[in-house]
């Protein structure tokens, strides 16, 4: 009997504790991290907004304790944070609704929402208040929004990748700043700009350009105009990876542009033998003597000296882009902060920086005139870091690679792509040249690697990415499993050119008919395996298998390429497998001279359309 | 920085007294292992000479006493400890008519164990990550640095069979003269110090290389006189002796950064402790015998922390734990020989006018040291050019205008591993110049390297195909 009630008062406890145990895991599960990004200060200076993308939320934070004093639910995966010039009103860009949300800053309510492009990363309203900017990221434009109808009433051609916003201090001109470069000439040097938008006339009056740059992330303009800054990446994806070491896969930089200097000035924030991967926030002091930023590779605030900087750039007679030692001559301080550091705010006197940390879920707060970290704000994430969460910290974190030069999201920019294609050393140098996919939903698209070469993500991001990205010592078991959840767990974005309902146009009917066609348009059958859908075919529009289509260049070791997964083929541009073909026209148009990529030369240019409109929907 | 809490400055207080028991000037200082020798002659190895002519012995300096570690040995030397602190490799002779072998013991003076038979000497030994060590071997009267597994199960108190013949040890240094590993960078990369230019000059410098024998460079290309004994600190300088005073190269700088040390001799090998100060072999004069001296960086004066009468104390070791460096996983491929791309000649230390470049010589070292041409290869308007070379031996290039008119000569050596496919930015452009973003003309005219191997094409293979 003794025993029985023992047994009993164990399998009690077992049940007790497996539901524990469950109950903790899902909370764990359940739970969102915050993923802060960027923050504001409220017009009384007592509170701070911080956008927080992965919680869909502006949480406030009451800067004299430290406590999350009020948590606002906005869009899905807002990015962008702004106020009105009298401070009433707060702007969020929710990337993934399309909108934006305005909040009174007095209730902490959401009083109406806007539209706004596909993914809009920033909104910034113009001096006077009336109208309202917001940076595309996947319609490469700016929204014209009237404030007080709330409507677009234009839409502004930007570069590709639209996404940071900055009014100069004398309102008269918005700067805008690009995640992916323009789609330019095969294997030419990327190039990027700066989109300048005149505020009173609301036109594009300049395209600053930026050479061989991908990647520009925030920009900054000093209280007196005369100096602005953007932090950028310079990619070397021109040249064989054959080995990391001096700056050879990026060299992180900032530009400078204003009339303190002549034209725009390159200025890397690298050393020889330390890197500060993927710059991002930017903040200028009010008096000009130092610039912040944040690197969130290294997780890392950079300190310059402005003055030094500009006395070293004007003593300099040729382009130091690429002299790893020229940072010694302007920068004075580097802080390390907490992981993927992102935007930064400076306090009013200039005696506070704050700095978002993306995969912290903290706010560090930097003395600025020791140059250290003296607080750091809990946002009041989930405290239990799962498996998945530690990937994507593997993710964004830069240190695996040799000398810390880049990590995964350097390449894979907040997780999609760069729009650039590498040359890859172990395959020769010249030779198959790669493009840069996608990396959303990758489940059940295996095998990886154009050549269809790594069966699984295990051996993508393991022993390849050790020996021939990284050079260096990289991820042991534990993390490689982490760093694989993570990646299989990043989800589609929206498909815009879907229907809310689902069903398709009828351009997009027409587009499907043709993707599905066995019979070319003279009645002539098809061969299956020149049919469209018979290698696209599947969950994911990939049968997984290698094919000849005739893409194949005299570069390339074989012409036989892993089919593509095509979900949201429609953003990732350049297409096939080494980005030769600028655009889904240019795979047929350009590529395909003899029906070898599926039969597509007796389509009209017309239905040619209705397919490239089908394929956006995928 | 961020705000250092109250319970962690509690406990490194009572860690600190706990330390501070060793007694004398070296307050809070862990045990120490250290070289004594009558006679050190600090660069004696670049003319392939023996460092310590008089004999020398490893000694321990803990909190019990100053005593020699180990009592087998007719000599003693070159202290490395391993990254967990418990063990240290070491250099030593039975007897003093032997060669020196690689040793390994417990950091207490117990259980050595030998770890090479080399036929000749066999010295400075370090640790690398993944159960490796690196040493150097003296091979037909060089040094030459080599790596070997560091197989515990293999080490049975005695004599292990020969490395070099049935271990397999690896090869890392392949150039006319004397080449001898100084440290294990954090990054992975061996640091050692050889004459500058590599394998034909008088003077010392350091240079890197990669673990498989890859991607060898000088680490600086300032080019000082007479850099040797170089170690990495807590920080990631190098530091280093130049012409008996201590300097250091720093991440962002491109040259090396004099250090404003006390008036004297440094012999090099410079170590930190725990506490952030420096311990330093030094000698006022060259009179006098090194001693063991502690100092904290940007003092004024050096506090005595050993000395013994008539003895050199050099290559001072802590013995703590320590940060295991990043393995380098070898990228070399299955290939005879090795690929060159120059991305640009024209970017360089040196001037060349536009255009000025139009062919490159490359020579390998003939037996006799003299120089071999093995080819010549046109240099594109861009100034790129491709080759596949000969790998493992010493090869030199030359560029020429369009008369074969000398422009730049090489005057040292340098080497690629078999498999290596390696890119320079120029023709010596310096560690701190990156690339320029372009693909060179060299491969859109072609992706398969011109040979210059002198060997038939059947037997190399370029990669690729």
């Amino acid at each position: 009997m003794i025993r029985k009630r023992f047994q009993l008062a164990i399998a009690v406890g077992l049940l007790v504790a497996a539901v524990l145990a469950l109950g903790a895991w899902s909370a764990s599960e359940q739970e969102r991290y915050l993923n802060p990004v960027e923050m504001a200060f409220s017009p009384d200076g007592r509170f701070l907004y911080v956008i927080c993308e992965n919680a869909d939320q502006l949480r406030v934070v009451d800067l004299a304790s430290g406590a999350v004093v009020k948590q606002i639910t906005v869009g899905r995966m807002p990015t962008g944070l702004s106020l009105s010039p009298d401070g009433k009103q707060i702007y969020v860009a929710n990337s993934w609704s399309d909108n934006i949300s305005v909040i009174d800053s007095d209730t902490l309510e959401v009083t109406r929402t806007l539209p706004a492009g596909f993914e809009p990363i920033s909104a910034i309203s113009d001096r006077d208040g009336k109208t309202l900017y917001a940076a595309n990221r996947l319609s490469n434009d700016i929204s014209v929004l009237d404030l007080a109808s709330g409507k677009e009433i234009k839409r502004l051609v930007a570069g590709r990748g639209a996404s940071y916003l900055s009014l100069t201090p004398d309102g008269k001109y918005i700067y805008c700043t690009h995640i992916y470069p323009n789609i330019g000439k095969f294997r030419t040097p990327p190039e990027s700009e700066i989109t300048v938008v005149d505020t009173l006339t609301q036109e594009i009056v300049e395209r600053k350009p930026l050479h061989s740059i991908a990647g520009v992330f925030h920009v900054a303009t000093s209280t007196d105009g005369k100096l602005s800054v953007v932090a950028e990446l310079q990619p070397k994806n021109l040249i064989p990876l054959a080995h990391v070491e001096h700056g050879w896969a990026f060299v992180d930089s900032l530009a400078i542009f204003g009339e303190d200097v002549n034209g725009i000035v390159q200025v890397p924030i690298d050393e020889l033998e330390r890197y500060f991967a993927r710059p991002f926030g930017l903040a200028i002091s009010k008096d000009k003597s130092k610039i912040f930023v944040t690197s969130g590779g290294a997780a890392t605030v950079t300190v310059i000296d402005t003055q030094q900087l500009l006395a070293f750039a004007r003593s300099q007679h040729s382009s130091f882009a690429n002299d790893l030692s020229a940072s010694a001559n302007y920068v004075i301080a580097r802080v390390p902060v907490g992981p993927d550091p992102r935007g930064v705010l400076l306090s009013p006197d200039g005696s506070r920086l704050y700095v978002a940390n993306r995969l912290g879920d903290t706010v560090d707060v930097i003395d600025t005139n020791r140059n250290e970290v003296t607080r750091s704000i809990d946002l009041g994430g989930p405290k239990t870091i799962t498996g998945k969460r530690r990937g994507e910290r593997l993710f964004y974190n830069a240190k695996f690679a040799f000398q810390g030069q880049f990590s995964c999201a350097n390449c894979h920019l907040d997780s999609t792509f760069d729009g650039l294609n590498w040359d890859l050393e172990p395959d020769g140098f010249g030779k198959d040249i790669v493009d840069n996919r996608s990396i959303e939903d990758l489940s059940g698209t295996e095998p990886f690697k154009w050549n269809g070469g790594n069966p699984n993500l295990q051996t993508e991001c393991g022993p390849r990415t050790e020996k021939f990205f990284y050079r260096s010592q990289s991820y042991n078991d534990k993390e490689l499993a982490d760093l694989v959840s993570y990646i299989f767990s990043i989800p589609l974005r929206p498909n815009r050119y879907r229907l809310p309902n689902g069903q398709l146009t009828a351009a997009q009917e027409r587009g499907k008919a043709i993707f599905e066609r066995t019979f070319t348009k003279a009645g002539k059958p098809i061969p299956e395996n020149n049919q469209c859908a018979y290698c696209h075919s599947g969950p994911k529009y990939t049968n997984r298998r290698l094919f000849d289509v005739g893409s194949g260049k005299p570069t390339d070791r074989s012409p036989l390429i892993d089919t593509a997964h095509l979900p949201n083929i429609a953003y990732s541009a350049p297409y096939l497998h080494d980005g030769s073909a600028r655009s889904l026209e240019e795979i047929w148009t350009v590529f395909n001279p003899h029906d070898t990529h599926g039969v597509t030369n007796d389509l009209t240019k017309d239905e040619l359309n209705d397919l490239i409109e089908y394929l956006r929907t995928l | 920085m961020r705000p250092i809490k109250l319970p962690f400055l509690l406990i490194s207080c009572l860690l600190f007294i706990s330390a501070s028991s060793f007694g004398g000037s070296a307050l809070s200082t862990p045990a120490i292992i250290y070289t004594t020798a009558p006679r050190y002659d600090s660069e004696a190895w670049l003319r392939g000479a023996e460092r310590f002519p008089a004999g020398a012995k490893l000694w321990i300096h803990d909190a019990k006493r100053q005593r020699e570690l180990f009592r087998e040995f007719a000599a003693s030397a070159d202290p490395n400890v391993s990254f967990d602190g418990t063990r240290v490799l070491f250099a030593a002779k039975r007897r003093m008519s032997d060669h020196w072998q690689i040793w390994e013991g417990a950091t207490d003076g117990t259980d050595p164990k030998q770890i090479t038979a080399c036929k000749s000497d066999c010295i400075t030994p370090f640790y690398l990550p993944g159960s490796q060590f690196v040493f150097a071997e003296r091979k037909n009267g060089r040094f030459v640095i080599e790596t070997a597994p560091l197989n515990e199960d293999q080490a049975e108190y005695g004599i292990r069979p020969a490395l070099s013949a049935q271990i397999n040890a690896v090869p890392l240094t392949f150039i006319p003269g004397n080449a001898l590993p100084t440290d294990v960078l954090r990054d992975g990369r061996i640091l050692f110090q050889a004459a500058y230019p590599l394998g034909a000059g008088s003077k010392a410098e350091l240079y890197t290389v990669y673990s498989d024998g890859s991607g060898v460079e000088s680490y600086r290309c300032d080019h000082g006189a007479d850099r040797h004994s170089g170690r990495q600190n807590d920080a990631g300088d190098i530091v280093f002796v130049s012409s008996n005073r201590l300097e250091r190269f720093t991440s962002p700088l491109a040259h090396a950064d004099a250090i404003s040390s006390p008036a004297g001799q440094f012999a090099g090998d410079v170590v930190q402790l725990p506490s952030g100060d420096w311990l330093v072999s030094w000698r006022s004069s060259s009179a006098e015998p090194y001693r063991l001296m502690q100092w904290r960086p940007t003092a004024q004066t050096l506090q005595p922390f050993t000395s013994e009468s008539g003895s050199n104390l050099v290559q001072p070791a802590v013995i703590v734990k320590r940060p295991v460096p990043n393995r380098h996983p070898s990228g070399l491929h299955e290939w005879a020989n090795a690929n060159i791309l120059c991305l640009n000649a024209y970017t360089s230390k040196d001037h060349f006018d536009p255009g000025s470049i139009a062919s490159v010589k490359v020579y390998a070292a003939a037996t006799s040291g003299e120089p071999k041409l093995l080819g010549s290869s046109p240099v594109e308007s861009d100034g790129s050019f491709f080759l596949h070379v000969p790998s493992d031996q010493p090869i030199r290039f030359e560029l020429l205008d369009r008369r074969g008119k000398t422009l730049k000569k090489e005057s040292g050596w340098f080497w690629m591993r078999r498999g290596e496919q390696r890119i320079c930015v120029g023709c010596h452009a310096g560690p701190e110049r990156a690339p320029d973003n372009e693909v060179p003309e060299v491969l859109q005219k072609s992706t398969d390297p011109l040979d210059l191997t002198l060997q038939p094409a059947h037997s190399t293979r370029t990669g690729g195909h």
